[in-house]
Order: C-alpha cells, then structure tokens, then sequence
C-alpha cells in the first residue's frame, strides 16, 4: 500500500501566480495576479528575473490571504536552475524556513504532497508550496542562450514563464469551501529509454501512467470518480502517450483528463508541443484552477505532475531520460 | 542570372537544414557541425570551387561555404608551409571572419538586450499589472 492518506485535513487556503507576457496574452491570461510586460520583473539578466518573480508571488500570496511572512512554519519551492537558486533567492528576504525542491516539472506537485505530509506534525500549522520556471533561463540552462537564436523543433515544448505559490494550513473544522489535500502518491522514478531532450512528453508518459494506474488500482476507484484528472506538462504528444499508457493498463480517461501544457499557451502562439516547466502547473492550478474551481463546481480533483529528469549534461552524454510524477488529490465538499 | 542562382543554391542550403530540424532528431549544433564538415569535403573532392563560381555568395555564405574556405586555406598553407600548414591554415583564412563574428558579437551585446521569442501581439501599458 503505496498511497498517502492524510489524516489531519490540510486546507489549500489561498494562492497566487505571476507570469511573462506570453503566459498574459495566453488563452489563462485574466487569471493570473500579474505579468511582466518584458519577462524581466525590473531585473537586469533573466536569472534576477525569475528571483523576483518567485518574490513578487509570495508577496502578493501572503497579502492576499492576509498574513505576513513570520507566520509561515515552512516554504517549500523549487524551480529549473543550477542549485535552485531563483528559488532560495527568491525567498531570502523572508526569513522563512525553506526546503528547496527539485523535482524538474512535477516540484509543484511534489510540494504540495510533502506540504500536507509536514503538517501532519503537530508542530507545524501553516506552509507555503511555490514553483518557478522562466523560458530565458531555461533556454540558458538546458539548450542554448537565446542570442544562438536556434530553430525549435515540432515536439519541443516552451518553459513557462510564471511561478504559483500556494498556502496551506491545518483545520479542525468540516464542510469547508476551501479544497483540501486528502490523498497523494510519491511516484516511481520510470525510464522510458527516451533520449532526446525535444521529446519530453514521451519520456514522462510511462511514469505518469505508472503513477496515475497504481493509485486508482490502489483506491479501486477510476477515473469518471473524479472531475478533472490534470497532467502537468506531458504536451500534445506526451498526452496522447499518456492516454494509450493507461488504456493498455485498463484505465480508460474520458473528458475528465486535461493538460496544464497544452491549455496555458493558444494555437496561434506557435509553442509547438505545447507549455512545460515548473511553472506549467503552478500557475495552472495557482492561478486559473483556483479562481474557476467554485464555477464549475469541481469537488475531486487529481493533480499529477509530470517530471522529466535530465541535464544539460546527461544528455550531450547520450544518456536517456527518466521521469517521475506525483500525483496529489484535491477534494472539495 | 547570378542573383537568381545565389538565391536558389543559398535557399536550398537553408531548405535542407528545415528539413533536418523538423524530420530528424539532430540537433542545430550537429546539424551546423555537419554543414562545415560537408563544405570542407565537397571542397576537399574539388566540386564546392565550382558552386562558387556558379552561385557566389549562394556557396560562400551558408556555413558549408566556412568549411570550403577551411579546406582552401590548409590546402594554400600546406602548399607554401608543409605539414605544418594542415595546422595553421584554416584558422588563418577564417580570421577575418571569426574577427568580425566576435567584433560584432561584443558590440551587439554591449548595445542591445535580447527577448524571448513570442509571436506579438498589441502591446499592454504597464509592466506590473495589480
């Protein structure tokens, strides 16, 4: 028995999301809290940037929800950078305790999991989960320096510019309007033999069909027992893997599957296979899920997020890709 | 005439890197790689001298046209130097070239800030939007 149960209730109680001006001029563009009009968030390279993008979402989340930032017991956050640094940077100037994560996309997911998993000690009442990613930097760090000026292939996906933070906290109290975070599973590293960094949809397919098919096996439940089965970056390609993966396995997803990758950016915007990055999932469920979850009257919620686990290195060494995806539920009453 | 056939032959050589970026798997760096070390062979074989001729800066221009000049140079060098030309030759008649690539490199950065690519739309007033 693989499957997180969370016993003591942990309130997803409020969140925030800043984006570039692509992600504004996407398809989600009204949700979001703000953007930058040049992706550079009053910085002076691209990796400053995305440190003030971390630390303008966490400043408009604590105001939002209304608390400062001596009443956070933990912050959890990771992003795509060497060392995570757009991450601890951009969290410094609070003084909080901080754990940083690298779970490559699917750090959101895996924050949330072990948010709710430190709150069920007694000791600890309020946390915040964040997540980042910056095209720019991105680009830097995995492919080439956007002064190469290189073509994108037709499976490549675009970082997504933009980082969601979201606070939780224990409660005592039932029926609330807030969704919780009732269950969760720690995925199962999977190498798919993947290789090529422009194919990432396809190396994150199998962990994610591996994940979603053991904690349904695990629940006896499928997939029509919940509203909205959401993926975090597997991409056009990636999704149709994705869906096949499952299907083999018995588990048939209908129009309750969705993909942050494929909703944040819109045709016309030419991003190919779609939107990927910390940062997919964050600002998808930070920012657009949180705002329409009341409306479309959503109660169960699975959020699985997809990460494909390479460097810059493995791959000029030849090496394939493996991937990980946690899978955390989100139940409303 | 001779504009026409530059545009073609310098098309095509463009035409063929599209292609393999978007059906191969191989990566603009290999891809460049593998153009500078097709010119230097096709000139080695003596057959990328005659696309000069016919097409100019159609065969000069596209980096199979840097490896050409690669070739011609080790081949100038070792005629005058020996051996020791097959060292020095290509660097020698790529100088000016790679001396005006990082000239206009530095200056390009010292005076202007590059951007993420992204299909534009109408520009917004403010940069923070609250």
């Amino acid at each position: 028995m693989k499957n997180l149960n969370f016993q003591q209730k942990t309130l997803l109680f409020g969140a925030s999301s800043v984006v570039g001006i692509m992600e504004h001029e996407g398809p989600l563009g009204e949700y979001y809290d703000c953007f930058s009009e040049t992706d550079l968030f009053g910085a002076k390279t691209w990796e400053q940037a995305e440190t003030q993008m971390v630390r303008k979402t966490l400043e408009i989340g604590m105001h939002k929800c209304g608390f400062g930032a001596e009443k956070l017991d933990f912050l959890l956050g990771g992003d795509l950078l060497n060392q995570c640094t757009a991450s601890s940077h951009g969290c410094a100037a609070f003084s909080v305790p901080f754990l940083g994560l690298y779970g490559a996309c699917s750090t959101f997911a895996e924050g949330l999991l072990l948010g709710a998993q430190l709150l069920q000690n007694d000791a600890l009442n309020l946390g915040g989960v964040f997540a980042s990613s910056h095209f720019s930097t991105a680009e830097r760090q995995y492919r080439f320096p956007l002064e190469y000026g290189c073509q994108r292939t037709p499976t490549s996906q675009r970082t997504v510019t933009g980082c969601g933070a979201a606070f939780l906290r224990k409660t005592k109290e039932d029926g609330s309007h807030l969704p919780r975070i009732t269950k969760g599973r720690i995925g199962t590293i999977v190498d798919g033999g993947i290789k090529d960094a422009n194919h990432m949809g396809a190396a994150m397919a199998p962990a994610a069909a591996d994940t979603l098919v053991s904690f349904l096996k695990e629940t006896g439940e499928s997939p029509c027992d919940y509203d909205l089965i959401l993926t975090g970056d597997l991409g056009q390609v990636g999704a149709k893997l994705f869906a096949e993966l499952c299907a083999q396995r018995g588990v048939l997803l209908g129009a309750e599957f969705r993909d942050c990758g494929t909703a944040i950016f819109s045709e016309e915007q030419d991003v190919h296979a779609g939107a990927s990055g910390c940062g997919c999932s964050a600002v998808y469920v930070c920012g657009y899920l949180e705002k329409i979850w009341k409306e479309r009257g959503f109660r169960r919620i699975l959020l699985l997020g997809t990460g494909a686990l390479l460097s810059p290195l493995t791959v000029q060494q030849g090496l394939t890709i493996p991937a990980v995806a946690h899978l955390v539920c989100l139940e409303k009453e | 005439m001779q504009y026409l056939l530059a545009f073609v032959v310098g098309g095509l050589f463009c035409a063929i890197g599209e292609i393999l970026i978007l059906k191969t798997k191989l990566t603009p760096a290999r891809i460049l790689v593998g153009y500078v070390v097709s010119g230097v062979v096709l000139s080695a074989l003596g057959l990328y001298g005659t696309l000069v001729d016919i097409a100019g800066a159609g065969a000069t221009v596209p980096l199979t046209g840097f490896g050409h000049l690669l070739a011609q140079g080790v081949r100038e060098a070792v005629d005058k130097n020996g051996l020791f030309g097959a060292i020095t030759g290509g660097l020698e008649a790529c100088a000016g070239g790679i001396g005006s690539v990082i000239f206009f490199a530095l200056f390009t950065s010292l005076f202007f800030q590059s951007k993420p690519e992204r299909k534009h739309k109408t520009p917004k007033i403010s940069i923070y939007k609250r």
